[in-house]
């Protein structure tokens, strides 16, 4: 059993997220598990935010970072700003952003027109 | 002995062979779908009455398309089974729903197979309800006298059949092909290897669908099946109706015309 987008007769809500890895209405059992025993706390990020952290790592670090894994850069953004200096923040680069190219040039250029 | 077995025990008794035809529930719309039901009772052994579902991934485009215009009304089960309750005040032909398991579970397993007895419901056929996870589900059903009717395929193994013959009552779907639903030019020779796969294991009557659209298809599925089950076929006819009661008379013919053979 696993967690659904869906309405109150069970029918699958349809999806948008700028990445392809994230647009679908469920989630991995696995995850609704980890989420149900309370030992990971799962949150959002909004399009924007990830391609804002997408634009931010490659010219940073020289990372690109998949169009999924950036959602995690833009939150640990928000999570580092109520941290202190000494302490340490892991991200998990799931995916490598090479694939999302073309997705953020359209994105990206269309907004700096 | 349910509505479903007695139905075949009498075929059987009269060395006939059954016919039962698949229309989507509210499509074009659910005063239709009774009209629909009664129509087809002249012809049919068995009705599979579709429940629409946003993700039929077990559904070629035709019935894709009837789910899509059904859920446009935005009915649920409760007005599916009022529509069934109606149909039964005037046909004592069976019915089974022909379900994904999601809109079944958001709407209450229990509640469900208690209305689904006062609706007058004989069977219902989940595409994507394993039998590993069917357990308590047939046994919920089996309270309210309704049949948990299994799809196998020519995939299953003997161990995945023997499980099913085990679960299953009313009788046995056996898809006549690995893919999805959908009229065929040619019918695969494997539905008949399967079909006899499935009597070493159960007694119970075996109905053939996936791809049947003809009258020659019919009466060779009839050689080594108890039914032919006629879905995307039927579905089409009311797709290409231009009126609710163009679509009742184009399917009560084009019923006629496939049990002729």
């Amino acid at each position: 059993m696993s967690y659904v987008l869906q309405d109150e007769r069970g029918q699958i809500a349809t999806t948008h997220s700028i990445s392809a890895g994230l647009d679908y209405p469920s989630i991995g059992p696995e995850h609704a598990f980890l989420h149900d025993s309370g030992r990971v706390e799962y949150t959002s990020v909004s399009d924007d935010e990830a391609l804002g952290a997408f634009q931010m790592l490659s010219k940073l670090e020289g990372i690109i970072p998949a169009l999924e894994s950036a959602h995690a850069v833009a939150h640990a953004l928000k999570v580092a700003r109520e941290m202190k200096s000494e302490q340490v923040l892991i991200i998990n680069l799931s995916g490598r952003g090479d694939k999302d190219i073309d997705t953020v040039r359209e994105q990206v250029g269309s907004a700096n027109k | 002995m349910s509505r479903i077995a007695e139905t075949f025990a009498r075929l059987r008794q009269d060395g006939k062979k059954g016919f039962i035809p698949f229309i989507t529930a509210g499509d074009p719309n659910l005063e239709t779908t009774r009209e629909l039901i009664v129509e087809l009772a002249r012809a049919a052994t068995v009705i599979e009455l579709g429940v629409p579902f946003s993700d039929p991934m077990a559904d070629g485009p035709v019935i894709q398309r009837a789910s899509e215009r059904a859920l446009r009304q935005g009915f649920g089960l409760t007005e599916i089974l009022q529509t069934s309750a109606e149909a039964r005040k005037q046909t004592r032909v069976p019915i089974v729903l022909f379900s994904y398991f999601n809109p079944l579970l958001q709407f209450g397993l229990e509640k469900l197979a208690r209305e689904a007895e006062h609706a007058g419901v004989d069977g219902i056929l989940v595409t994507d309800l394993a039998p590993e996870e069917a357990g308590r589900f047939a046994a919920m059903l089996r309270a309210h006298e309704i049949d948990l009717i299994f799809l196998v395929a020519p995939t299953s193994t003997d161990e995945r059949l023997r499980m099913v013959a085990e679960r299953a009552s009313g009788f046995i779907y056996a898809v006549s092909r690995t893919g999805v639903t959908g009229a065929r030019a040619e019918m695969s020779v494997e539905s008949e290897k399967l079909v006899s796969r499935v009597r070493k294991f159960s007694d119970l009557p075996v109905a053939v669908g996936f791809g049947i659209s003809k009258p020659d298809q019919v009466a060779d599925v009839w050689r080594y099946a108890d039914a032919a089950v006629v879905g995307s076929a039927i579905v089409g006819e009311i797709e290409k109706a231009q009126s609710a009661a163009e679509a009742v008379s184009r399917v009560g013919r084009f019923a006629r015309l496939l049990i002729s053979g």
